[in-house]
């Protein structure tokens, strides 16, 4: 998976048209970034990544540039 | 911890409601119209069934009881004991099951007690009653399986207003040398029990008016001491790792392929959770009966009222290759493997908001 798809896995997960999240959007101001979406997100690194998220990890993410670099080493 | 038990038999299961339907739809007046779809997207959870005030779980494990009993043609003087599992119990004390006993006209000589686990309370009353019968210290044991969530949760917070549902059930457990051996595979991580509590009421923190004082939280919701706080992220992050090797442990030991399994019963919690657990377990959610629609997470109550909302006919019919998983708060999780049925399933039982015993005050006024 590309960062690029990445991203777009994050709009899906957000509830966004495909191409909305940005890398460096501060997730405060990101409408639908929410637990739910968290929910999403471990979903998705546990399965398409192979990376297990952790809880304190994800509220500690200030923007979408910490998300990706959650998961970095498994992008392309 | 994995065990085998045989020479037990599950005869029978009912499932009782209040007759109270919410639709989380409704929500949308609190929370926004859009917010309130996206939970019920997410969740699965369209409708549940809320008890009265002042309904208590045994209200509606007793009829659950009465109707199992009748449809099995048990004589109450042949129930050995009376097994209770609830986290909100009629009283403090005494045990529920005490007041269960009388309410039921079960036999003097019946033992009866209570067990407090929530999400993973079905498979552990099922591995203590089919235990004690498998020991010999009990012939039939009535196991008792019901929450009323809905009183402990804030309907201000978002987090947990649309997902909890109130439900009772009954099942019988009686000794039968021909029965097919069930295998349990259960454990427990108190490290997270913070992750899903109700932090006032018990001997830690006693009531008062500072505990029942509305707090904000950091996603808007209100709550106080004595709601239901759930960390729903980490709650997740546990049941979806923990849970699929509980599962393909307990499947191994009763020799059961994903392919031989007829289903797999979880815990309903809420319908991404069982997808992504499903998933990891290459299992299909045609095999993965839901509840969680009609009736939201009904605590301990979710896997017996899956029996009876989706898999009656199969199991009144002929036997079924099933696992049985529940997990969630304490942490605790439990699961249960092996072949059940045929067995008496009774239609479900719903239960009118008049239906309720009253309070008993020691003597003072209420």
């Amino acid at each position: 998976m590309t960062t690029d798809q990445f991203l777009i896995h994050l709009d899906e997960i957000l509830n966004r048209a495909e191409g909305t999240t940005k890398r460096g959007e501060a997730l405060a101001d990101t409408e639908g970034w929410d637990s739910l979406a968290m929910l999403g997100l471990i979903a998705l690194a546990d399965s398409d990544l192979d990376t297990r998220l952790t809880g304190k990890q994800l509220t500690a993410a200030k923007t979408t540039d910490d998300l990706i670099a959650m998961v970095a080493e498994k992008l392309s | 911890m994995t065990t085998s038990v045989r020479g037990v038999r599950i005869a029978g299961v009912a499932a009782a409601v209040p007759e109270q339907i919410v639709a989380n739809e409704q929500a949308g007046e609190r929370f926004g119209a859009a917010e309130a779809a996206k939970i019920i997207k997410s969740t699965g959870i369209v409708r549940r069934r809320v008890a009265a005030d002042g309904q208590c779980a045994s209200d509606l494990c007793i009829p659950a009881g009465e109707r199992l009993l009748a449809d099995l043609g048990w004589d109450k003087a042949s129930v050995d004991a009376l097994i209770f599992v609830s986290q909100t119990g009629d009283y403090l004390l005494p045990a529920t099951a005490c007041l269960v006993q009388h309410r039921l006209g079960l036999r003097k000589s019946c033992a009866a007690f209570d067990l407090t686990l929530g999400c993973s309370g079905y498979v552990y009353g099922l591995w203590v009653a089919s235990g004690l019968v498998a020991a010999g210290l009990a012939k039939r044991v009535l196991l008792l399986v019901g929450e009323i969530s809905t009183r402990r949760v804030n309907a201000a917070d978002r987090a947990a207003a649309l997902l909890f549902g109130d439900a009772g059930t009954a099942t019988a457990i009686e000794a039968d040398p021909d029965a097919p051996a069930l295998h349990f595979e259960l454990g427990t991580d108190g490290a997270g029990g913070e992750h899903l509590v109700v932090p006032a009421g018990g001997c830690r923190l006693l009531p008062s008016t500072r505990t029942a004082e509305l707090q904000s939280t950091e996603d808007g919701s209100q709550r106080s001491l004595g709601d239901v706080a759930m960390n729903g992220v980490e709650v997740f992050i546990f049941s979806t790792r923990e849970v699929p090797a509980m599962i393909r442990t307990v499947m191994t030991a009763a020799e059961l392929g994903t392919d031989t399994v007829d289903a797999l019963v979880l815990h309903q919690a809420n319908e991404f959770m069982l997808k992504h657990i499903a998933k990891s377990l290459k299992i299909p959610m045609t095999k993965v009966p839901l509840s969680l629609h009609e009736f939201g997470n009904t605590s301990s109550a979710t896997l017996p009222i899956t029996l009876v909302h989706a898999l009656a006919e199969p199991l009144r019919t002929g036997p079924q290759r099933l696992v049985l998983a529940g997990f969630g708060v304490g942490l605790s999780w439990g699961a249960v493997a092996g072949t059940f049925g045929p067995m008496v399933i009774s239609p479900l039982v719903e239960v009118p908001a008049t239906a309720m015993y009253p309070v008993l005050t020691g003597g003072l006024a209420l």
